[in-house]
């Protein structure tokens, strides 16, 4: 075994589009990257129109050198369509005891929801970070380097269209994990503007064309951590007024454990949110006992533009749009460990993101 | 960026101390920060030696963990090298780690 070279991400999934045509959509993303390389989601389920059943979103690699999320998301598709033809149910097994999902569950995944996914939305970047720079973070576009290799590419997780211009919209005196120069050696420039790029410009269009998303979990590494919204400042249920989008709070962002900026969540969301990041967790540690932390976003300092604060934010900014719940995981101890120890990862990832994929399908029957 | 990047760790004391180092080196590449029982800050990040080296102050204990580009160029050796599923219909489709069962 071995990880996925970036075509045979794409192939991958073409391979379960074609096995399993009856469960399983291919899509292809709008935008080809600034290297011609076509981008698909793949979604598991009758068909992304039907309102009555709600789409999650998982997106993984936007980080060229986080390799593995791509192997959780299309191991868990082929788990799950594998599973659902076959009508049998999933153990995990670890050293925790495992996890096991029944087929009735299996089914009810399959059948009740859309379980979309993009294996991987940064193909340019993992290719280099496969091939020359193992370390490298963003994309592949050159257009604001000056010719300075070390200056190619943005950091797709804070080019979104959520506090962006975190200069004017943060605290002076917030950490702010963002950068507006190109050539910073943390590789977090956030691109000449939001939506500057091909690659977020993709999950803007995929949430766009599928209103049933309903919710939203980034895959990422490293920590072992799984992240509730927001990221910007930490989160209050008292005051709505007090939002990103209302420009009195501009420069008063950021900051920890101050009273001059939280960002609003309504209490019903933040519980749902909880429940469901604590059905992630369960699902983990079933497998090999590993407890990852569960906390918000804003924990140590402050990020903008990340596309899980997006995605969650599209309702606030425009109440036509659909309401999502959205996650990031921050996976594993290393950015890409060795392969036999990234099987482990995905397992108990995979067992996870199933288990998710249950605590969404009793939110939906209690409504 | 085709420099040789060493793995550090990073403890800094407390928060103030953390958040203090972040806006003396805003540069750093940065991982895995996370607060830990007694109060103190483990982060890791990704620098050159030379800047490794410097990093050390009061309340911050720098440890450099390894050499990170090596370790890359051996992970890149576990890279597939082929397609394995460009002839889905010959060979199939990927299966998940799951029993299924």
């Amino acid at each position: 075994m071995a990880y996925y070279s970036v075509d045979e991400v794409e192939s991958a999934i073409a391979s379960l589009a074609s096995t399993y045509p009856n469960s399983c959509q291919l899509i292809e993303l709008q935008n080809r990257t600034i290297e011609g390389r076509v981008i698909h989601a793949l979604n598991i389920g009758r068909g992304l129109d039907d309102h009555n059943k709600s789409g999650i979103l998982f997106t993984a690699a936007a980080h060229a050198r986080e390799w593995g999320g791509s192997e959780i998301c299309i191991y868990l598709a082929a788990d799950l369509l594998e599973a659902y033809k076959r009508k049998t149910g999933l153990k995990y097994e670890g050293d925790g005891g495992g996890k096991y999902f029944t087929a009735d569950q299996v089914q009810s995944v399959v059948e009740d929801l859309n379980v979309l996914l993009v294996p991987c939305i940064n193909p340019d970047g993992r290719h280099y970070s496969q091939t020359v720079e193992s370390l490298w973070r963003r994309n592949r576009n050159p257009a604001k380097s000056g010719g300075n290799p070390d200056c190619v590419g943005v950091d797709l997780n804070r080019n979104y269209d959520f506090l962006w211009n975190f200069k004017n919209l943060f605290s002076p005196d917030a950490v702010v994990r963002t950068s507006d120069d190109p050539c910073d050696q943390n590789q977090t420039y956030c691109g000449p503007s939001p939506f500057s790029e091909l690659e977020t410009q993709n999950v803007k269009w995929l949430l766009d064309k599928y209103p049933t998303v309903k919710f939203h979990v980034d895959i990422h590494s490293y920590s072992e951590l799984i992240l509730y919204c927001w990221g910007d400042d930490q989160y209050q249920s008292d005051d709505p007024q007090q939002n990103f989008t209302n420009p009195t709070y501009n420069r008063k962002r950021g900051i920890r454990n101050d009273e001059a900026y939280k960002e609003y969540v309504p209490k019903v969301d933040m519980d749902t949110a909880k429940d469901l990041a604590n059905h992630i967790y369960d699902g983990i540690r079933a497998v090999n006992h590993n407890e990852y932390a569960v906390e918000s976003a804003f924990d140590l300092y402050a990020t903008s533009g990340t596309g899980q604060d997006y995605s969650q934010s599209r309702h606030f900014s425009n109440s036509d749009n659909n309401k999502i719940l959205s996650f990031t995981i921050e996976f594993g101890k290393e950015f890409h460990p060795q392969w036999q120890e990234m099987e482990r990862v995905v397992k108990e990832v995979d067992a996870g993101l199933l288990n998710f994929c249950l605590g969404v399908e009793g939110q939906q029957k209690n409504k | 960026m085709n420099k040789e990047i060493q793995k550090v760790k990073i403890k800094a004391e407390n928060d103030k101390v953390f958040i203090e180092f972040l806006k003396q080196y805003p540069g750093l590449d940065m991982a895995a920060e996370r607060r830990q029982k007694n109060g103190k800050i483990h982060a890791e990040a990704y620098v050159e030696r030379e800047v490794a080296n410097n990093l050390s102050k009061p309340g911050i204990d720098i440890e450099i963990i390894e050499n990170a580009s090596e370790t890359g160029k051996q992970r890149q050796q576990e890279i597939s090298k082929t397609n394995r599923f460009e002839l889905a219909g010959e060979i199939g489709p990927p299966h998940g780690f799951a029993k299924k069962e």
